[in-house]
């Protein structure tokens, strides 16, 4: 599903500072992976390269077979909308939209008209549990229906890899757990999750660990 | 991009909607913009209305002249020297000088006095003139009661007289006989046969309201003013050169009254065509400093858009970028944010629009009916439908920077906002 090959990505912000230096990663359809490192690793880099949210210096990137590379800005939206879900640590909900038209808002992007989209993004919240909120704003969220109603977004798309970001770095414990279950309940339907974390227990709960020091994965996680 | 695509109409109106301060904020600057424009271009019209209403009617082809004192010795005479137009003048004119439709002489008796006109025991202080029917064409003349003076009152020299409308409204009261009555005007009885009032807001020499007319001829004879005309005016034929009709006639009167051909001083002149034109200069001057104040007040207000546009971009960043992050494209965001930018230039043209004519017409109802120089402020349709059409093509422009500054904006700077 994923295969980079030899990534390197340098940040110029003054001095260039060399952030990803040779990354090779393989990751096949249907993987529940959790990336992890300490701060600094690259671990984010790689994760905004995955996502097509940022370009890459040096090397290959294939998504579901197709080269991700010097892609405009449509393509990459296009891709992004297609294959890929986010999830962010901070939600990053619209703050003047209600949940229901958050949930809905990659399908306005897909060209689905207003009913259908809100019917649709309906059912994706009921099955978060949140149908009763479908009209609350974000500001009258707790911290983990934000983070469902953003995990609903992400799937309405019917998108083939789910990539989350510090999901539960938000959240207290009793919370996490329940994302990480909802994670997991994602993937056995089929969807590629990759999460990044820096905590033991998400870690632990995925079926592989990547490991990120230095700008690079250790040899031993490249492959399955 | 479709247009029609009530989708995303809903997602943009939605988007002004939900951040009402900040529309508000942005759409000021134009809404103020289009209220001083209507104000102003509206205030201009007044003034053109003020200046150039009734005037239509008066004799533009036309130009008035009285005699002066000479500057310069000539054929013996001294300089300084009074002189006047006589009646012979004016046929040698209307006979000699090319292009002269018509003239007419206009008298004024010698021994006006306070209170000079009396009907029994009201009197009046009114100016007398003495003309001939060819008046009624240069500045015509409404009749409200009786008859014009007419030919056969100047040849038959009666002693009849026109009186304007405020004249008889201080010697006579509302109900009583008018046309029949005899007045006395500086000491001698003339038979009121007509009321008048101006056609036009124009006058020479004094309003015609306040002005008891009366034949010239008789005039002559029983003010014992000789042959000596206060002034004259010159009607050109429609095809001919007023300008230059001025000049042959100044010469005819300088050669006929032993007036140095050089002598410019000797003969008072002006013409209407001139008058006209400078008026008309004078109101496209306005005309011209209320656009550019107006458009640069509006450009202010557009600049006031693009600003705060790219103010709240970088306030927007965030939701720009979770946009982009689910998949909107660049061409979906640029649409986004100049249709927007549109919207909101529109709504508030069009509320300054509606705003500035509702002014306009409140300010009509407290302008007096009387009012000179200041009449029916209002803007033309088309001028609103030019206004619309630049606010719509500002409000665009408005859009672009921000619009291009919106694109720039990668969605990992979204996601990093922490």
């Amino acid at each position: 599903m994923i295969r980079l090959t030899n990534i390197h990505k340098t940040y110029y912000n003054g001095s260039p500072l060399k952030v990803l230096k040779g990354v090779d990663l393989h990751i096949k359809e249907g993987e529940f992976v959790s990336i992890m490192g300490a701060s600094g690793s690259g671990k984010s880099t790689l994760l905004n390269i995955l996502g097509i949210l940022d370009n890459y210096d040096e090397g290959d990137y294939y998504l579901d077979n197709q080269l991700i590379k010097n892609l405009t800005e449509t393509q990459a939206a296009q891709y992004r909308n297609e294959l890929i879900g986010f999830v962010f640590q901070s939600f990053n909900l619209i703050h003047f939209k209600n949940a229901l038209e958050n949930v809905a808002l990659p399908l306005y992007y897909k060209g689905i008209a207003r009913k259908k989209r809100n019917a649709i993004a309906l059912e994706y919240l009921e099955k978060m549990g949140l149908k009763d909120w479908a009209h609350h704003y974000p500001n009258e969220l707790s911290g983990g229906q934000k983070q469902r109603v953003a995990i609903a977004r992400a799937l309405i798309s019917n998108p083939r890899v789910i990539l989350a970001d510090e999901p539960t770095g938000a959240l207290d414990s009793q919370t996490s757990v329940e994302v990480i279950d909802l994670l997991k309940a994602i993937n056995q339907q089929g969807v590629t999750v990759i999460v990044v974390t820096h905590e033991n227990e998400v870690a632990a709960s995925t079926e592989r660990i990547i490991r990120m020091k230095d700008g690079i994965i250790q040899p031993q996680d490249i492959h399955q | 991009m479709r247009i029609v695509d009530i989708d995303r109409w809903q997602e943009i109106w939605h988007t002004i909607k939900q951040n009402k301060l900040r529309s508000v904020m942005t759409a000021f600057g134009v809404f103020w913009g289009i209220l001083m424009l209507v104000i102003m271009l509206g205030s201009g019209k007044a003034l053109e209305n003020g200046i150039l209403d009734g005037t239509e009617n008066f004799e533009r082809n036309s130009c008035f002249m009285f005699a002066g004192t000479t500057t310069e010795p000539y054929k013996g005479f001294q300089r300084g020297r009074s002189w006047y137009i006589t009646s012979s003048d004016l046929v040698v004119i209307e006979k000699n000088v090319e292009g002269v439709k018509f003239t007419v002489p206009y008298v004024f008796p010698t021994n006006t006095t306070e209170n000079n006109v009396m009907n029994g025991m009201k009197v009046g202080s009114f100016s007398v003139q003495g003309i001939t029917p060819e008046l009624y064409l240069v500045s015509p003349q409404i009749l409200l009661q009786g008859h014009l003076i007419n030919k056969l009152d100047e040849l038959g020299k009666r002693k009849i007289c026109v009186i304007g409308e405020k004249v008889k409204e201080q010697l006579f009261l509302a109900d009583e006989t008018v046309v029949g009555t005899y007045i006395r005007v500086n000491g001698v009885y003339f038979q009121v046969v007509g009321v008048i009032k101006s056609a036009t807001h124009m006058n020479i020499g004094s309003q015609p309201e306040n002005t008891v007319f009366v034949p010239y001829t008789t005039a002559k004879q029983v003010f014992n003013l000789g042959d000596r005309i206060s002034y004259i005016s010159v009607v050109a034929e429609d095809w001919a050169d007023i300008s230059k009709v001025e000049e042959d006639t100044k010469e005819v009167l300088k050669a006929r009254n032993s007036i140095a051909p050089s002598d410019n001083e000797a003969i008072w002149s002006f013409n209407m065509k001139q008058q006209f034109q400078q008026i008309g200069a004078l109101l496209l001057g306005i005309q011209l400093l209320i656009w550019i104040v107006g458009i640069g007040t509006l450009l202010a207000g557009i600049i006031g858009v693009s600003n705060i546009m790219l103010i709240t971009i970088r306030e927007r960043t965030k939701e720009i970028g979770i946009r982009r992050a689910i998949g909107a494209t660049p061409k979906v965001i640029i649409g986004q944010i100049l249709v927007e930018s549109l919207v909101l230039t529109v709504l508030a043209g069009m509320g300054g629009l509606v705003l500035g004519v509702w002014i306009l017409h409140f300010a009509n109802g407290l302008i007096p009916a009387d009012g000179m120089f200041f009449k029916n402020p209002h803007i033309d349709f088309g001028v609103a439908i030019i206004a619309t059409g630049i606010m719509s093509l500002f409000g665009v422009l408005a859009g672009i920077i921000p619009a291009r500054r919106a694109i720039r904006i990668k969605p990992i700077d979204a996601i990093r906002e922490e």
